[in-house]
């Protein structure tokens, strides 16, 4: 097993030990194990290296590899420990940032409206499975990618990582996300309305996205609607058991 | 409908597989609502319940943006859950319920991460000077203690969360159809202002609202086909 799949399949687990000192930084460290195998026969070196790739990180985690790859390069092509140090630090928040509008603003949400389009039109739980296997294709495509882009970049991780045109893809996915739940949201309704197609659930739905959306726009200081929803239900048990 | 203990097992696991997803292992959907849901629902033979309780609970996940430090909810046992309670029901009844379990359940599950978290620092500090030192061993041992605490968490939510599921069923039984009714209404009023706040949250203006409101409009035009 070479030593870059080996760390793949480590940055697949690279959150586990999270904390709120050195965030991602302990599973950045165990990530970077197997590539800085070929220092071991300078002890010194090596633990240093060890080290370093423990302390503090934190990035998006399906393109920390990117930082991991590059950090372990830099080690190994015997560069300053600070200036590695530096290099960590300024991949930290773009490699957050990017990875944050790609996937947790861009592709889950809109591989997520895109199963429930699919599940509304009668596609049933096969939307379930091939959402899902393409998300998976896509997140083991992008950590053994960033791994390998950053691995053979080192020092030149920045430069390589703006040719890449990944910010790019972030507006283009970020569009396609928004069309997508757009389509969703009158769609699933009609679903939940069934056979009867109920208008007091197309009511509660409209009023509900008005609601929200008014609410982001005036930046009214409301609850999160998990817990609107809560208060909501308790008023209707109130209501309910009061008239009953 | 009843399930064999071996059934109810095979759940808790799939709700423990789904815990881990959430932030130590793979990240992949499996914590998402409707995928934990519509997977307990077939492991539980109710493929359509788990598909429409795991549906609109997602509605509420999309607003959420799980960004580093953040807290925030753990839909995946708490969707088994709810899938659970309202399994082999009629869900023009009961989803509404199903849904105010999931919910209670995900905010509850959301707040033993930052407890989690606290135990992994104790470790870290425990290992400090050997991590300094550059220990491999040390990382490991750090990092290995970190995923069996993650797998505890998650096995005592995916066990938490059958457990209300059955006592739910047992001694609260189901709503009437009309307050059934009314429940569902406003879960999926709920649901629709999540996706709302979500969408322009994170829109704003300029060309993703733009794309958005496009989608909208075809949306509605689907759906206004006979």
């Amino acid at each position: 097993m070479s030593q870059v799949f080996r760390s793949a399949v480590r940055l697949l687990v690279v959150q586990a030990s999270w904390t709120y000192e050195r965030l991602q930084g302990v599973g950045i460290g165990y990530a970077s194990l197997p590539l800085l195998q070929p220092l071991k026969p300078d002890e010194a070196r090596y633990r240093a290296a060890v080290g370093r790739s423990a302390e503090y990180f934190n990035a998006h985690p399906y393109l920390a590899g990117v930082a991991v790859g590059a950090a372990a390069k830099a080690e190994l092509d015997g560069v300053s420990g600070a200036t590695i140090q530096r290099l960590k630090t300024a991949l930290a928040g773009p490699l957050g940032s990017l990875g944050d509008q790609f996937f947790w603003i861009g592709v889950c949400p809109g591989v997520i409206a895109l199963m429930l389009i699919a599940i509304a039109l009668g596609a049933g739980f096969g939307a379930v499975i091939g959402g899902m296997a393409f998300y998976l294709l896509v997140r083991l495509g992008v950590t053994v990618w960033g791994l390998r882009l950053g691995f053979r970049s080192g020092l030149a991780v920045a430069g390589a990582l703006t040719k890449s045109g990944l910010a790019e893809w972030v507006r283009r996915v970020g569009l396609l996300a928004g069309f997508a739940v757009g389509v969703m949201v009158p769609v699933i309704a009609r679903w939940f309305g069934g056979p009867t197609d109920r208008p007091v659930v197309a009511v509660a739905v409209s009023l509900g996205l008005a609601g929200g959306i008014a609410a982001a726009l005036a930046r009214f200081r409301v609850p999160a609607s998990r817990r609107l929803t809560l208060v909501a239900m308790g008023g209707v048990l109130l209501w309910y058991w009061s008239f009953r | 409908m009843t399930w064999s203990f071996g059934t109810l097992a095979v759940v808790g696991v799939w709700a423990t597989i789904a815990g881990l997803d959430l932030v130590s292992v793979l990240q992949v959907l499996l914590s998402r609502p409707l995928v934990a849901g519509s997977v307990a629902g077939w492991l539980l033979g109710d493929v359509d319940s788990g598909l429409r309780i795991g549906a609109a609970l997602e509605l509420f996940a999309l607003d959420v943006v799980p960004v580093g430090s953040s807290r925030y909810p753990d839909f995946g046992a708490a969707t088994v859950g709810a899938v659970l309670y309202g399994a082999g029901t009629d869900w023009t009844a009961t989803l509404g319920a199903s849904v105010g379990i999931g919910i209670m359940l995900a905010i509850l599950g959301g707040a033993t991460l930052p407890a989690t978290r606290r135990l992994n620092a104790r470790i870290v500090r425990g290992y400090a000077v050997r991590l300094a030192e550059g220990d491999p061993r040390a990382v490991r041992a750090v990092h290995l203690a970190g995923l069996t605490h993650d797998l505890v968490r998650s096995a005592m939510l995916g066990l938490g969360a059958v457990g209300v599921a059955l006592l739910a069923r047992r001694w609260l039984a189901w709503p009437a159809p009309m307050l059934g009714q009314l429940l569902t209404a406003v879960a999926l009023a709920g649901g629709a202002w999540a996706v709302g706040h979500g969408a322009a949250a994170s829109a704003r203006t300029g060309p993703r609202w733009r794309w958005a409101i496009a989608g909208l409009a075809i949306g509605l035009i689907l759906v206004g086909r006979p």
